[in-house]
């Protein structure tokens, strides 16, 4: 990976390829859009400073799903401490509100970003079965198709999702 | 866990189980002999144990002893999971990535294992590669200047003094935050090339300024010690600011931007001002020239112009 011979032009190509998933995984875990903004610089300047410690085996974008962990991890410690120094803040509070575990919203943001990799028809059949949880035959029939290729899609793009929840987790 | 199932056993070549039973032991919907004949029943959520029946009990066993298998099967219902409150994938503003790339030119090209040491000495290496322009043949000269001012020096009063700047790599001249559009609220005035500053005190560094947020925003600074012992920045910036939107102003900062001080307003040309006494100026590397409104707002704007590191000019 050139970036970790500290080129800075590839510094900006693996911002484009994995900006919108960090910034989605920072969305998605802080419910702030600023916080979430200043997270995300966060995260690729850490990348860049410690471009040495990549694994050059391992692909990019798990090592950044790490990198984002811990600075949402972070960000979730210094709102518990600004949270405990103002306790009656309502912002703190609102902020606060029991967050979900960065482990599901990791998967969550994962998940939809590789249904968003399958293309047709396969991401609309996981789709309508999984988050909308149309019966498979109601979905065959939407779609005129044999049940079992609809069947045949759902094991292939389960297959690819777990993939990716693989790839993705530490 | 390889492409090719083969159902009757429920189990594939290399003995693992395949992507299908993965799929069905995670949603039991699927199970139904496969086909267009299904009976209807697998199609129904509220009677799973009904669809499972026909591959069950092999694979469910198979998981127990198979920690590879099990963790796919994990993976496959974390998927299901998921699937049922995906998170939408949005775009970060346009503006981010300036951001980022501002804060990686403004940090030191140092990995945080490295120590401050090794990564100096391969800056001096880098430095003499680079020594060819013209600023720096310029600088060459200067440095001659000084060296023949002390020679000439009753004083003898020459600081002993270590490095006053650790050096930072030229591309460290970084920006707080850019923006391209500053460039157009510019007045696009050639730099008068003013005389570089006199040199009879002491120059104790120089900083080339590299254009952050405006495109063809150049400078040098210069640091120098006055025979009073005051310290004294002179600047000369390539562009007067268009009194209409605001005026240039000149700090001293850290790498990151974090620790500012303020040392005044610049005008195209020559400026001099002056640096508080006591200052401790490796806490304070780098020279920025920021673009300011007449908003009374004493802080930086967040628009750097232009930056670059102080050094030594005995590196």
């Amino acid at each position: 990976m050139r970036f970790a011979a500290g080129e800075p032009a590839a510094m900006q190509d693996l911002y484009r390829q994995h900006s919108a998933f960090v910034f989605s995984l920072c969305m998605a875990a802080l419910r702030h859009r600023q916080d979430a903004e200043d997270a995300t610089q966060q995260v690729f300047t850490r990348a860049w400073r410690s471009r040495d410690t990549y694994d050059v085996t391992q692909p990019t974008g798990a090592w950044l799903t790490g990198i984002t962990r811990r600075v949402i991890a972070d960000v979730f410690a210094r709102r518990e401490r600004d949270h405990q120094a103002a306790e009656a803040g309502a912002d703190a509070a609102a902020r606060n509100g029991s967050p979900q575990p960065t482990d599901a919203v990791v998967d969550r943001v994962v998940v939809q970003q590789s249904l968003n990799q399958l293309g047709p028809p396969q991401d609309e059949i996981i789709r309508l079965a999984y988050t909308e949880d149309l019966p498979l035959r109601t979905i065959a029939e939407r779609l005129e198709m044999p049940l079992g290729t609809v069947k045949s899609h759902v094991h292939r793009g389960l297959a690819r999702m777990r993939q990716s929840l693989e790839v993705h987790s530490d | 866990m390889t492409e090719q199932p083969s159902p009757r056993d429920g189990f594939a070549a290399n003995g693992h189980l395949t992507d299908e039973h993965l799929a069905i032991l995670a949603d039991p919907r699927l199970s139904a002999p496969g086909g267009a004949d299904a009976d209807p029943a697998d199609a129904d959520p509220a009677h799973p144990e009904i669809a499972t029946d026909p591959l069950g009990t092999a694979q469910r066993e198979h998981l127990a002893l198979c920690a590879p298998c099990r963790a796919a099967f994990e993976a496959t219902e974390r998927a299901l999971q998921a699937l049922r409150d995906p998170a939408e994938i949005l775009e970060p503003p346009a503006e981010l990535w300036d951001r980022i790339a501002a804060e990686i030119a403004a940090s030191p090209d140092q990995a945080p294992d490295q120590t401050r040491d090794q990564t100096s000495e391969r800056r001096r290496g880098e430095a003499t590669v680079t020594s060819l322009n013209p600023q720096d043949r310029r600088r060459d000269r200067r440095r001659d200047r000084r060296s023949d001012s002390r020679r000439g020096s009753t004083h003898g009063q020459q600081r002993s003094r270590s490095r006053l700047w650790i050096p930072l790599a030229a591309a460290a001249a970084g920006a707080v935050l850019g923006g391209a559009a500053v460039a157009a609220l510019l007045g696009q005035e050639d730099a008068t090339q003013a005389e570089p500053p006199v040199a009879e005190p002491t120059v104790l560094g120089d900083a080339t300024l590299e254009p952050v947020a405006a495109e063809d925003f150049t400078g040098r600074a210069e640091m120098i010690e006055t025979e009073a012992g005051d310290l004294e920045l002179t600047i000369e910036i390539s562009a007067a600011p268009d009194p209409e939107a605001g005026y240039f102003e000149v700090w001293l900062r850290d790498e990151d931007g974090t620790q500012l001080i303020s040392l005044g307003a610049a005008t195209a040309g020559s400026t001099t001002l002056t640096v508080p006494a006591g200052i401790d100026l490796s806490q304070y590397p780098v020279v920025d020239v920021s673009h300011e409104h007449f908003d009374g707002d004493p802080s930086h704007s967040g628009t750097t112009l232009a930056a670059g590191p102080m050094q030594d000019l005995e590196s």
